[in-house]
């Protein structure tokens, strides 16, 4: 009868397009999901680098600062050049973080050289204000380094999570391995946590 | 038995470890160990509380006795993102943290703020008005010098401090849901029972009288008794209307501001 409700007649194939729907949106959900989790990872560790990046930055302009301020041999400023040249060289994830660590700890043992050697600087203000924005410096890096980890264990736990991980390898979404071998061994230091300075 | 000890133990470990953080009981001066007296409080409150006013930036002061497990440094930004100090939108919130232990004095800035008051700036205001008194171990008075300093600058960049860069996005598993409501209340309807309006007996599709477009017209139904029910045949779908919106907030608390570790200590 042509008259008949078009829901009431068609019910059973309602159920069955509606499921299907769900379906299909659960698997588009499931892949922006995926996409929302990997992107969030990719922006963490924009965030790190470029507070490693600041870091560098202010490594070249706390070095000028010294080397105009006082006499000091190349031998005092090589090793903490060094790490920053190997940091601006470092390619890849788990490379730029070992040596953007490496990098802060290469700046604090030369600030706190030269806190022994040169006390003078102390009062001058312009090394003053480099090592206060260096030290908010490494405390973003420790901040952002701790969310970019958090970002990486989320996505990795959505990539694991049954039954997603039937469809995160045929979306081509794999486990981010560097975090569990190395990331969060590697501690980044931080410029005068808690001293009083003297 | 077993399974209800295992519970208050888990409730036991997680009040423990959201311990660590102090709540705050005021959204301008949380003196925990008591550092300011009655006058010095109000002041500062004022300050604060005018800072908020004119610009919308939220500068809070904590006296905590100490900061231990954590060193300052660490707990500076926890409290600020666990008190989530600033506005949602702006991040335009301050933490200027004092431990009494360590004689520590600690200011986050959230992501906002860090564009007017960078480290090396806050840095040389804690050197200037704070740093003197603490030598002269006139701790509260430095506060006061500093807290009355910054909000002056916070002030005086009112216009960059209230301009925040809304980011607005729909979260696309939000569209799933709706669309998955949608079909709920769409199977809900099509199986909804009417009933007689003369003695209340369930009635029956008995068909429908074109009027023209699809949905026009009138549905026909039946009741055991033979009455007759015409229900206009679009007013079925009327019930689908729009969703109102989730109400959200509460009055007195801090905005929702995030900080990225950004500061200086001394």
């Amino acid at each position: 009868m042509k008259t008949e409700n078009f829901f009431s007649k068609n019910k059973t194939l309602l159920i069955i397009i509606g499921i299907i729907l769900i379906i299909i949106f659960s698997f588009i959900g499931m892949y922006n999901r995926f996409i929302t989790l990997d992107q969030d990872v990719n922006s963490k560790w924009s965030e790190v680098e470029n507070q490693y990046q600041r870091q560098a930055d202010l490594i070249g302009n706390i070095v000028s600062v010294v080397s105009s301020s006082v006499k000091v041999e190349t031998n005092f400023v090589k090793d903490v050049i060094a790490q920053r040249t190997n940091w601006q060289a470092a390619n890849n994830v788990a490379d730029k973080d070992k040596a953007g660590v490496q990098m802060s700890n290469g700046a604090i043992t030369f600030v706190n050289a030269v806190a022994e050697n040169y006390p003078q600087l102390q009062a001058n203000k312009q090394y003053v204000s480099l090592t206060d924005e260096l030290s908010g410096t490494q405390n973003r890096i420790t901040v952002s380094r701790g969310r970019y980890i958090e970002s990486i264990q989320k996505y990795n736990t959505a990539v694991k999570r049954f039954p997603a991980n039937l469809f995160a390898s045929l979306f081509g979404f794999a486990q981010k391995d560097y975090y569990k071998t190395e990331l969060a061994n590697l501690k980044t230091p931080q410029l005068g946590t808690g001293q009083l300075p003297q | 038995m077993k399974k209800i000890l295992l519970l208050l133990f888990l409730i036991l470990i997680i009040n423990v470890t959201a311990q660590e953080l102090p709540n705050y009981y005021d959204k301008y001066l949380n003196d925990f160990p008591k550092l300011f007296n009655s006058n010095e409080t109000q002041e500062l409150r004022n300050t604060l509380i005018e800072t908020e006013r004119a610009t919308s930036a939220e500068v809070v002061i904590a006296i905590v006795n100490t900061t231990s497990p954590s060193t300052p440094q660490e707990y500076r930004t926890k409290l600020f993102n666990f008190w989530q100090i600033g506005k949602k939108e702006k991040d335009n919130g301050l933490l200027i943290l004092y431990s009494l232990q360590e004689n520590r004095i600690e200011v986050e800035t959230g992501y906002g703020l860090e564009g007017i008051l960078p480290d090396s700036k806050l840095g040389r205001l804690l050197d200037e008005y704070y740093v003197p008194y603490r030598n002269k171990n006139q701790v509260s008075q430095g506060i006061i010098l500093f807290t009355q300093e910054v909000t002056k600058i916070i002030n005086e960049n009112k216009e960059e401090v209230l301009a925040g860069n809304v980011e607005k996005s729909i979260d696309p598993s939000l569209i799933v849901l709706i669309l998955f409501l949608i079909f709920i209340i769409l199977i809900f309807l099509s199986k909804k029972k009417i009933k007689c309006e003369k003695d209340g007996l369930p009635m029956k599709y008995a068909g429908k009288v074109a009027g023209g477009g699809i949905m026009a017209g009138y549905l026909i139904y039946k009741c055991q008794n033979g009455h007759i029910h015409k229900i206009e045949s679009s007013s079925r779908h009327s019930i689908i209307g729009g969703f109102s919106g989730f109400g959200g907030g509460f009055s007195g608390g801090f905005g929702g501001g995030a900080s990225g570790g950004g500061g200086v200590g001394r």
